[in-house]
C-alpha cells in the first residue's frame, strides 16, 4: 500500500508530514474538543417548573379544604379566587382557575391579572386538577399555571 | 574516546512540541471549566432537592415527637424530625411556629440537622406569615438572610391553614449556600 506524503520545504531544510500524522491530528483535537464540548453541556434542571406545579396542588387543596372552590363555584364569586391569586401566588406567576360542572361543562372562569394588565400565554403550563362536592355533587376545578414572559 | 555530545533538535520536533502543548492548554482549559460548571449545577440541584423535602416535611407532617414544641429540652436527641402540621397536613399548629421562633437564637444549628441541611456551608431562612384577608402578620422569621457570601439561593413557598379561620398561610423557605473557599467562583 502506497502512503502519502508531504513534503514542506523551509528555505534548505524540510519537514515530511504523512499522512497519519495529519489524521492522528485531526483525530485528536476532534475527540479533545468533542468531549469537552459534551461535558461543558450540562444543564441544572428546570426546578421552577415542578415549583409551579407543587404551588397549584397547595392551592387547590387549601381552597377546596377552606371551601373556596365550592363557594366560588355555588355563587359564581370569584371574590377569594382574586384575592387568593393576587396575595399568595408569587409576582411573576399567571394562573387561570376553571370551574366544570358533572358533565364537564365549563361554569366559571378565573383570570390573574398583574398590573392591570393580562397575563399573557406560556409556551410551557401546568395543569392541576381537583375535584369538590357541593350537596352530594361532585365538580372539578382545574388551575393552569405558568410564569409570565418578562 | 571521544567526549562530545550531540542533540537532536528538528523543525517537525518544535512543532510538534508547539501543537502538544497547546492541546494541553485547550485540554486544561476545558477540563476546569467543566469541572467548574459540573460543581455549581450539583451544588444547585442539591439545594434544590433539600429545598423541598424540608418544606414538605413541615407542612405534611406533625414532626416527631408531634408534642415536640412542648418539650423543654428541644435538642436533637428529644426531637427526631419538625412539622409544622396540628393533627393533619395542611393544617398548622401555630404554637410550634412560635415555638421555633423563640428558640431560634440558640438552636439555629439544631434545626439545619433537623430540617436536613447539613452541606459544607448551607444556610437557611424561613419567613411564616398568616393573611388575615387584608395583609400578611408575620408569625415567625426563622434563621439567617442570605448575605452577600450568597452562592445560591433557593426559594420555595408552600401555603397551610392556620386556625378555625382557615386563614391563608405562607410558608416561604429559602436555603442558601454560603461561599466557602475553594468553593467561590
Amino acid at each position: 500500500m502506497r502512503r502519502r506524503i508531504v513534503l514542506l520545504k523551509i528555505g534548505n531544510k524540510s519537514i515530511i508530514f504523512s499522512l497519519d500524522v495529519l489524521l492522528a491530528f485531526i483525530s485528536t483535537i476532534t475527540l479533545v474538543t468533542g468531549s469537552f464540548f459534551y461535558m461543558s453541556q450540562v444543564q441544572s434542571l428546570q426546578w421552577g417548573q415542578p415549583g409551579i406545579y407543587i404551588i397549584s396542588l397547595d392551592t387547590l387543596h387549601t381552597l377546596k379544604i377552606d371551601k373556596t372552590l365550592a363557594n366560588a363555584y355555588e355563587f359564581n364569586d370569584s371574590t377569594n379566587l382574586t384575592l387568593y391569586m393576587n396575595y399568595l401566588l408569587e409576582n411573576n406567576m399567571c394562573a387561570e382557575f376553571e370551574f366544570y360542572n358533572k358533565s364537564g361543562s365549563l361554569r366559571l372562569s378565573v383570570n390573574r391579572t398583574l398590573n392591570g394588565s393580562s397575563c399573557g400565554n406560556s409556551s410551557i403550563i401546568f395543569v392541576a386538577r381537583r375535584t369538590f362536592i357541593i350537596n352530594d355533587s361532585v365538580y372539578y376545578a382545574t388551575m393552569k399555571s405558568w410564569y409570565k414572559n418578562e | 574516546m571521544s567526549r562530545s555530545k550531540a542533540q537532536i533538535f528538528s523543525i517537525d520536533f518544535v512543532i510538534a512540541l508547539m501543537l502538544f502543548v497547546v492541546i494541553l492548554i485547550v485540554s486544561e482549559w476545558a477540563w476546569t471549566t467543566s469541572v467548574e460548571k459540573i460543581y455549581f449545577t450539583e451544588g444547585r440541584n442539591d439545594l434544590e432537592i433539600l429545598a423541598r423535602n424540608a418544606a414538605s416535611i413541615l407542612i405534611q407532617t406533625t414532626g416527631n415527637p408531634p408534642n415536640w414544641h412542648n418539650l423543654s429540652d428541644f435538642n436533637t436527641t428529644n426531637v427526631s424530625s419538625l412539622g409544622f402540621a396540628k393533627n393533619r397536613p395542611w393544617f398548622i399548629d401555630e404554637n410550634k411556629v412560635i415555638r421555633l421562633n423563640n428558640l431560634n437564637n440558640t438552636n439555629y444549628s439544631v434545626y439545619k440537622t433537623l430540617l436536613g441541611i447539613r452541606g459544607p456551608g448551607y444556610e437557611f431562612h424561613m419567613n411564616v406569615s398568616k393573611f388575615n384577608r387584608t395583609h400578611f402578620e408575620d408569625l415567625a422569621l426563622i434563621g439567617e438572610t442570605p448575605n452577600a457570601s450568597a452562592e445560591s439561593v433557593v426559594k420555595i413557598s408552600r401555603i397551610m391553614l392556620s386556625g378555625d379561620d382557615k386563614n391563608w398561610t405562607k410558608i416561604t423557605l429559602k436555603v442558601w449556600k454560603t461561599c466557602v473557599g475553594a468553593s467561590c467562583y
